[in-house]
């Protein structure tokens, strides 16, 4: 294993500690600092972050209502999403922040600043703006909202579900525009060249993948795929077998001597009997529902009974058998 | 005495080693030239040095390290319809064009760390960007291979179409068996990889076991036809082999039948050795390239 391997496993990684111990960490990791510098938020782990901005429920521009802590009851716009801290940045929600002079902009002169502040997702709801019959701009808070159906948007180049108030379905608020339009960087591919079809399946004989290539794609040594066990992996996989008790063994023994339980077929007179207190019993009934819930029930067949028939079918020719010999 | 062991240079270097002091002769004659300051500007690098690769603007650049204001930050990664809609060679292309731009990115960052760790979250982020078209590079080949190997597995359909498309051309009308030839041309590439035109056969890779199948359904297809329209003719089934499937192929049918009457009337017909199918089809194909070469030319 190469120096930097051993160092990533020697290494802390905090996105396979759970949420308590994340939430450790971070205390500890604050301690030795002071305070003006500590890290407030919780790291996200990277495989729970969200990238989409329909994972998170709110897009850049989106106004918003602050439900807790010191801004309480603001409403403000949205202006970035942190997926690593899963906190929001509002335009007018500032807080005073000490800077060591090493890190000052230029013209910077005092050791204070105004820096936008991070406040966790859950401290705030979707808000909408909206002007009334008289002309009068009022406010509605989404305390939850819920996706239905699909649109194209042309401003995001993408398709979109559309954003309702969860129970009051009728309000829908829609997505802002993208804040900036997309331009052309010095890495972006021309749209012509990006929606160019050079692929298209004709043939389900050639693999569309060379062969040398697979090897780079899939794992070849993956132990999940391969379809040979090793005794070690065999012997993981088998469950080691329950060991019987004294009582238990002593009972087993006594009931392997004991004859096994042989069943016979009812003779005709017991048939005769039977039917004719049954036959005695049902003529009694009046009540039509009855007859025909029994007529029902007539017609169904319990597995017990089936299991005693063919109990008695195979007692039967097995005594056949030893009659022949 | 007990043995001493010293720790020593290998024996080679020992002798390679100067064995005599060094002296000056004329101390006199030697000339001092003016020293040579260590700065990078004395050296010439040539612009198609390829180390040139791991700098932001190869050979053009001025320095080893881009600001956030220099990168790219607003384009974004290849989404996955974009890229199922690349052929292998495309992808394969850009996947080395992203290696080179993460090639350069990681440089910067390795020297940021050097210095003082600071400035490299553009960088990261960039390089995520990158490092997701990679895997959805990777997951779309991965996608295409899977659905290609399951495929494989539905040779029920796939041999009862082929039985129902015998069918059909079999008893195709006269003015129907235009159409229905083109189909057989589409299907014979769509199901067993043989290419339409003679000239785009890869005699390497292309004669497989699924080649020779197709061979053997085409030689079944037409003869079937043939022998509907003319229950005496001089073939009938059964075709001994690809020997006699393969005239199906190239020629006409009216052209392979007599060929074939000539083959089992010189006795030149003859059952191959598995291990001879290959060999035998790829020098046949390679006769019939030849001529077609020469009448083009």
């Amino acid at each position: 294993m190469s120096a930097n391997g051993i160092k990533r496993r020697l290494q802390k990684d905090f996105s396979r500690l759970n949420k308590a111990l994340r939430a450790q960490e971070t205390k500890s990791n604050n301690r030795m600092v002071l305070p003006y510098f500590e890290q407030d938020y919780d790291l996200v782990p990277k495989h729970e972050q969200k990238l989409d901005f329909t994972q998170v429920g709110l897009a850049e521009g989106d106004l918003v209502y602050i439900t807790k802590g010191e801004h309480k009851g603001k409403i403000s716009t949205l202006f970035r999403y942190t997926p690593e801290f899963d906190t929001v940045y509002l335009s007018d929600v500032s807080e005073k922040k000490v800077v060591p002079p090493t890190q000052w902009f230029e013209q910077q002169e005092s050791h204070l600043i105004d820096y936008p502040q991070q406040i966790p997702r859950d401290h705030v709801r979707l808000a909408a703006k909206d002007i009334d019959s008289a002309g009068k701009t009022y406010y509605i808070v989404a305390d939850a909202v819920v996706y239905k159906d699909k649109y194209y948007d042309d401003r995001y180049k993408q398709w979109l579900p559309k954003r309702f108030v969860k129970h009051h379905e009728s309000i829908e608020v829609p997505w802002p525009g993208p804040p900036t339009d997309p331009k052309d960087g010095e890495l972006s591919t021309d749209e012509q060249v990006a929606l160019e079809k050079t692929y298209e399946v004709q043939s389900i004989a050639i693999p569309p993948v060379p062969i040398g290539a697979l090897d780079q794609l899939r794992n070849p040594h993956s132990k999940f795929k391969s379809k040979i066990l090793t005794e070690l992996d065999a012997r993981r996989l088998t469950a080691p077998e329950m060991p019987l008790s004294k009582e238990q063994k002593i009972y087993l023994a006594k009931k392997a001597q004991q004859p096994p339980t042989s069943v016979k077929d009812l003779t005709e007179e017991m048939k005769q009997l039977i039917g004719e207190k049954m036959a005695q019993h049902l003529n009694q009934i009046e009540n039509p529902y009855m007859k025909i819930h029994l007529d029902a029930l007539s017609k169904n067949t319990t597995p017990e009974f089936e299991k005693t028939m063919k109990l008695i079918r195979e007692t039967q020719e097995l005594n056949k058998a030893e009659e022949q010999k | 005495m007990s043995q001493v062991f010293k720790r020593q240079l290998s024996a080679s270097v020992k002798s390679c080693a100067r064995n005599k002091p060094l002296k000056f002769s004329d101390l006199k004659s030697i000339q001092l030239r003016e020293p040579i300051t260590p700065t990078h500007r004395n050296f010439d690098v040539s612009p198609d040095h390829p180390l040139w690769a791991f700098f932001g603007n190869g050979s053009n650049s001025e320095h080893a390290y881009r600001t956030s204001d220099e990168l790219d930050t607003t384009s974004r990664a290849w989404t996955m319809p974009e890229l199922r809609r690349k052929s292998f060679d495309d992808l394969h292309k850009l996947w080395y064009i992203i290696l080179k731009e993460r090639n350069v990115i990681a440089t910067e960052r390795r020297l940021a760390n050097a210095i003082d760790n600071v400035g490299t979250t553009a960088l990261s982020d960039l390089d995520a960007k990158m490092g997701l078209s990679h895997k959805r590079i990777k997951q779309v080949l991965l996608e295409r291979q899977t659905a290609y190997e399951r495929a494989q597995t539905l040779t029920s359909d796939i041999n009862e179409y082929l039985a129902n498309f015998e069918q059909r051309y079999i008893n195709a009308a006269e003015d129907e068996i235009a159409s229905e030839n083109d189909k057989l041309v589409r299907l014979q590439y769509a199901v067993f990889g043989i290419q339409p035109a003679l000239e785009d056969y890869n005699l390497e890779s292309d004669i497989n076991q699924k080649f020779v199948e197709g061979i053997s359904f085409i030689a079944k297809v037409k003869l079937g036809r043939h022998l509907a329209q003319n229950p005496n003719s001089s073939v009938q089934f059964p075709l001994n082999g690809v020997v006699e499937e393969l005239p199906f192929l190239i020629r006409s049918v009216d052209q392979a039948v007599e060929e074939v009457s000539a083959l089992r009337e010189s006795g030149q017909s003859v059952l191959l050795d598995k291990i001879d199918v290959f060999p035998f089809v790829r020098n046949a194909l390679g006769k019939v390239l030849e001529e077609f070469n020469q009448q083009s030319s």
